[in-house]
């Protein structure tokens, strides 16, 4: 040793117990926060509701042996296999492109510069994030669980799953620290591709089979080879997904034996492990390279706080051209342009919803051949109710301007309507342009009720973006809390707020569709002027009028809540 | 002008404004100081408007905020503390959004000249979110000064600005009291608002502990910083005589 060094600190480790006492006290701190929490009658009523809807999904599914409906029926491993090949993917892609070891600002600021290890600092990483997932492994398992498997059997699997999930990412981002952001994009373009490419040849390769259609039973002679159906097409792209299905439906009807169950475990252990070992045998500088990347999921962690959910951050420091500016109409007109300014910048969201009504609609394609409509019917509903989960240019993501807006000399009631206007309008001409065909080929007995449903659209559009904007003021949805990844308590509140979500739009649906009808029967029966069009297009048009006055009392008060709720208090973490 | 009276505001068991009277003339820049968490945000907040009061009155240019918070809302700017832009806009979006909020007649002269006071002319078309802290905070400041308001509402508008921003800012703020606006500006740099306020209010806990010119207030305690450090804190050596 130099003379002029200092003896090693005696108390000096590796960090891991500071860590594990950090992860208590943040643990412990959260606990804290929740029972705190139970005090304020709104939380408490939330959390209790939350729990008790949960209870009462468990207590259905497990008094029923029956599989979710969602990946239910003989096609039940291909949605299942679906539904788990598109986690590892997405996150890859993620790892590669930004990066997944996230440290917080406040660990950057006290850790990084403290004696922890790096393998300390990734171990924590995994074992946290592992832990974490255990929450989505509940609600998977109480959403995504096939035949007569049993919910902690479920959960189990699921849990194992995420934890391969969250192992592989973790790879993956090691293997990608120091590159610079265009490698990490081409990179990224380069594997994510390469998998699909894989996945496609291999969908490819078995469409070009048929399959052998036996002999005649009456004349005993072979009969014509028929091609493989699409859905049967579909298994062969979720073969990489095989082991985790095994898994899944091990305790099921359609899983493997104990045997083969038990080396599939093994085996998913040993890939755990495997991917483990390699990130906590990795030498390299962790902190410098997280710290790019922390800053940036950092950022975009802050701004989906702020309820920015799928709002990408503009690429160039320029803006561009400018709208011409809209009309005044006492201050709507204003909000209105500056939101469609902002939405024009917002592609992502469009991107991300455009994409995933087609891929409905090309999967009800190959399921349902011939029908036009129902390809048509399945991308209007995917854009009709999560268009106003994705396109969030209104107070949701003006959150962190409320203070200042409610300083603007705009009434409120207008306010609102100027900030829902220009989404609605946006969500309306996705609409068209991906459903309006359907007006051309549909059968010529439906055209009139597909021209009515297209004149319903933008004020149903309207009701549901109030709707949304109102429960997110008075309790903000936000995928992330303020200490990271959403727990349990979280989940269950954000569950609850939009089942009231849902029961808000249903209740004012339900008015409408309810003026409607009776205007049909009292004309139609009680008049006795009979199915005539004219009687269609009479309850269609106060139906209308209906749902037309339920939005525009929803509008009006969101615009009341938007002046009683108090940004200096924001409940939601 | 400004006019509160009795103006109260509690969350619940806490008390953050209790009971404040204040009267700001057109022309006149009076400065709000006291330690964190005194009351000074939320009675900015309640001034414009944004925070409803649980007792007491405000009157913005002669219009109550309760019944007539439209007109009142039009005759006022707040400039927040930390500048809330809408990051997708550029600058000139925002002025032109401001421009067509509060019904501006010559937007065009108006923009040019504040942009060019304010060092912004070369970033007119750049978006809010790449813009840094201090030129978001000039961005919120030529919002604010667009129409014209006869009253200024500034919450330490001069965070994050370099010291030749802060001299440029409190010219324009000064430039702003001359043309007839009253102006109400909180901050902790003291040095800087004695130089700028013609009158001081010193809360703390919500409540208003002193009130005067600086002349008044400084007559036996020295320096504004010795006032407020002797108001805001009694245990002090520096006892200071009650207000």
């Amino acid at each position: 040793m130099n003379a002029e060094q200092t003896a090693p600190h005696p108390a000096r480790t590796d960090g891991a117990a500071a860590m594990r006492l950090l992860v208590m006290l943040r643990l412990k701190g959260r606990m804290r926060a929740l029972v705190r929490g139970m005090r304020q009658p709104k939380r408490l009523f939330m959390m209790l509701g939350g729990l008790a809807l949960v209870a009462f999904w468990v207590w259905v599914q497990g008094s029923s042996d029956h599989s979710s409906r969602f990946i239910g029926g003989k096609y039940q491993e291909v949605f299942l296999g679906a539904f788990l090949m598109f986690f590892p993917i997405v996150s890859m892609w993620a790892a590669i492109r930004q990066g997944l070891i996230v440290y917080s600002p406040e660990e950057i600021h006290f850790l990084f510069p403290a004696p922890v290890s790096t393998r300390t600092l990734l171990a924590t990483h995994l074992v946290t994030n592992s832990v974490k997932s255990l929450s989505a492994a509940f609600f998977f398992a109480l959403f995504v669980r096939p035949d007569n498997v049993s919910f902690g059997w479920a959960v189990l699997a699921y849990g194992l799953y995420l934890a391969f999930v969250v192992c592989l990412q973790a790879a993956v981002d090691i293997g990608c620290i120091g590159m610079d952001t265009a490698t990490r994009r081409r990179r990224a373009r380069m594997v994510v591709g390469g998998i699909l490419l894989v996945i496609g040849s291999g969908v490819a390769l078995a469409a070009s089979l048929t399959q052998d259609a036996g002999v005649d039973p009456t004349t005993g002679a072979p009969l014509a080879a028929v091609p493989v159906s699409g859905m049967d097409l579909m298994r062969w792209a979720v073969i990489p997904a095989q082991p985790f299905i095994a898994l899944i439906q091990a305790r099921g009807l359609t899983g493997p034996g104990p045997m083969a169950t038990a080396l599939n475990i093994g085996g998913i252990l040993a890939l755990i492990g495997a991917l483990a070992i390699t990130v906590l045998r990795f030498r390299g500088d962790v902190r410098e390279s997280s710290h790019a990347t922390s800053a940036t999921v950092a950022e975009k962690m802050r701004s989906i706080r702020a309820g920015k959910m799928f709002q990408d951050a503009p690429k160039e420091s320029v803006g561009g051209s400018t709208l011409p500016m809209f009309p005044r109409l006492a201050g709507a007109g204003v909000h209105a342009w500056r939101q469609l300014s902002v939405l024009r910048r917002a592609r992502k969201s469009y991107a991300i919803l455009i994409f995933m009504a087609l891929a409905m609609g090309v999967a009800f394609g190959i399921i349902k051949q011939n029908n036009p409509v129902a390809v048509a019917s399945i991308m209007l509903g995917v854009l009709s109710f999560a268009g106003p989960m994705y396109v969030q240019c209104d107070f949701r993501s003006d959150y962190e301007s409320l203070a200042w807006m409610r300083s603007f000399p705009t009434p409120p009631g207008v306010l609102a309507a100027g900030q829902l206007l220009s989404s609605a309008i946006v969500l309306y001409l996705m609409q068209v342009v991906l459903g309006g065909w359907v007006i051309f080929v549909c059968p010529s007995e439906q055209r009139l009720a597909w021209v009515g449903v297209f004149v319903m659209l933008p004020v149903f559009n309207l009701l549901q973006l109030s709707v949304w904007n109102g429960a997110h003021l008075i309790h903000p949805i936000r995928p992330a809390s303020a200490a990271g990844a959403p727990g349990i308590a979280q989940m269950l509140r954000v569950y609850l707020v939009m089942m009231g979500v849902m029961a808000t739009l249903f209740t004012a649906i339900g008015i409408s569709v309810g003026f409607g009808a009776l205007t049909w029967w009292l004309l139609d029966r009680v008049a006795g002027l009979g199915p005539v069009t004219g009687v269609w297009i009479s309850a269609g048009l106060i139906g209308l009028s209906a749902l037309c006055t339920v939005t525009a009392i929803c509008i009006w008060c969101v615009g009341r809540v938007f002046v009683r709720i108090d940004p200096n208090i924001d409940l939601a973490d | 002008m400004i006019t509160v009276s009795g103006l109260t505001k509690a969350f619940g068991s806490t008390v953050a404004v209790n009971h404040v009277d204040l009267a700001v003339q057109p022309g006149e820049i009076v400065g709000l100081v006291g330690v964190n968490g005194a009351g000074k945000t939320t009675l900015l907040r309640m001034l414009a408007g944004i925070l409803q009061s649980d007792e007491g009155s405000i009157g913005i240019a002669g219009h109550p905020m309760t019944s007539d918070g439209m007109e009142a809302r039009a005759n006022l700017a707040f400039v927040p503390d930390t500048p809330m832009l809408f990051e997708q806009l550029t600058v000139y979006e925002h002025m032109l959004f401001m421009a067509r909020l509060y019904g501006v007649p010559d937007f065009d002269s108006r923009l040019d000249a504040l942009l060019e006071e304010f060092e912004l002319a070369d970033r007119k078309h750049a978006t809010a979110s790449s813009l840094s802290r201090g030129m978001r905070q000039k961005v919120a400041i030529c919002c604010a000064f667009l129409h014209e308001p006869s009253v200024l509402l500034l919450d330490e508008p001069l965070t994050g600005l370099d010291p030749l921003g802060r001299k440029r800012m409190c010219d324009a703020v000064a430039k702003r009291a001359q043309q007839g606006s009253a102006v109400l500006i909180s901050s902790h740099q003291l040095e800087i608002i004695e130089r700028l306020c013609s009158r001081f209010v010193i809360i703390h806990q919500g409540s208003t502990r002193l009130e005067g010119s600086l002349a008044e207030i400084r007559a036996d305690l020295g320096t504004l910083e010795d006032v407020f450090l002797s108001v805001t804190n009694p245990d002090d050596d520096r006892e200071a005589s009650p207000a």
